[in-house]
């Protein structure tokens, strides 16, 4: 498990305009910019720093067609986010498992 | 795969929308609960780490984990007897004195007083590289 890059999995998905992207790209299958930009209420621009933020947490890949670059979703890195929640969020309830026992005494 | 995929999407929004939270009412008074989270020593018993340093906005706090890993995190702000927030910073040092660059997380503690006992939430969340330099 890679918490390091769960981390930019979280930072990625927590924009809205991220999550479309990924849920065009999940409902549509891959999809250009252009493409993108025609399901997203944001610039084409806009669509690409986007795209580029989601490729850099490893969520996105692209391949070139013609003059453009189809994207599509390349979703593994969920699952290292996923299981850092899950061990994370096993640690908070030992600590305060810990926490009652101090106070029970 | 790819409806999976939208499946493990929203379960992630989901989880990262509360981030990492737990609320919990301990049956012990407010001041009780506020010092075993504030006191650097008190923090110690519970947190799964040996805690120095002071908790004070600004201030550092050294935290060595049982296996001997050190890590440090800043305080980012105390409200007395209400709220603590830290953020742990980038690497962490092994007991050979090699660092790991490690994940930069919050964490929150928001302590207040309810009719059957003190609650309180803790969150944990990850920031990305760029807020976390804020």
């Amino acid at each position: 498990m890679n918490d390091k890059r769960a981390g930019r999995v979280f930072a990625a998905l927590g924009d809205p305009t991220r999550r479309q992207v990924v849920s065009c790209l999940t409902d549509d299958g891959p999809l250009t910019a252009t493409e993108l930009a025609a399901r997203v209420p944001v610039s084409r621009q806009a669509i690409t720093k986007h795209l580029q933020t989601l490729a850099e947490a490893g969520l996105v890949a692209s391949a070139r067609e013609g003059r453009e670059l189809r994207y599509r979703l390349t979703p593994a890195p969920m699952a290292d986010a996923m299981s850092w929640m899950v061990s994370a969020g096993a640690e908070w309830d030992e600590r305060i498992a810990r926490l009652k026992r101090i106070f029970a005494r | 795969m790819l409806a999976r995929a939208g499946l493990a999407c929203n379960q992630l929004v989901a989880y990262h929308r509360s981030m990492l939270r737990r609320e919990v009412v301990f049956d012990a008074p407010a001041d009780e609960v506020w010092r075993a989270l504030s006191d650097p020593a008190f923090f110690s018993d519970w947190f799964g780490a040996h805690v120095v340093g002071s908790l004070a906005p600004g201030r550092q706090i050294r935290f060595t984990f049982p296996d001997g890993v050190e890590r440090a995190a800043a305080v980012e702000d105390v409200l007395p007897h209400r709220s603590l927030i830290f953020r742990w910073l980038p690497f962490e040092r092994a007991t050979d004195g090699s660092t790991r660059a490690r994940p930069v997380t919050r964490i929150e503690f928001h302590v207040s007083e309810t009719a059957v006992g003190t609650l309180v939430v803790f969150i944990e969340r990850a920031l990305s590289e760029a807020r976390a330099a804020v």
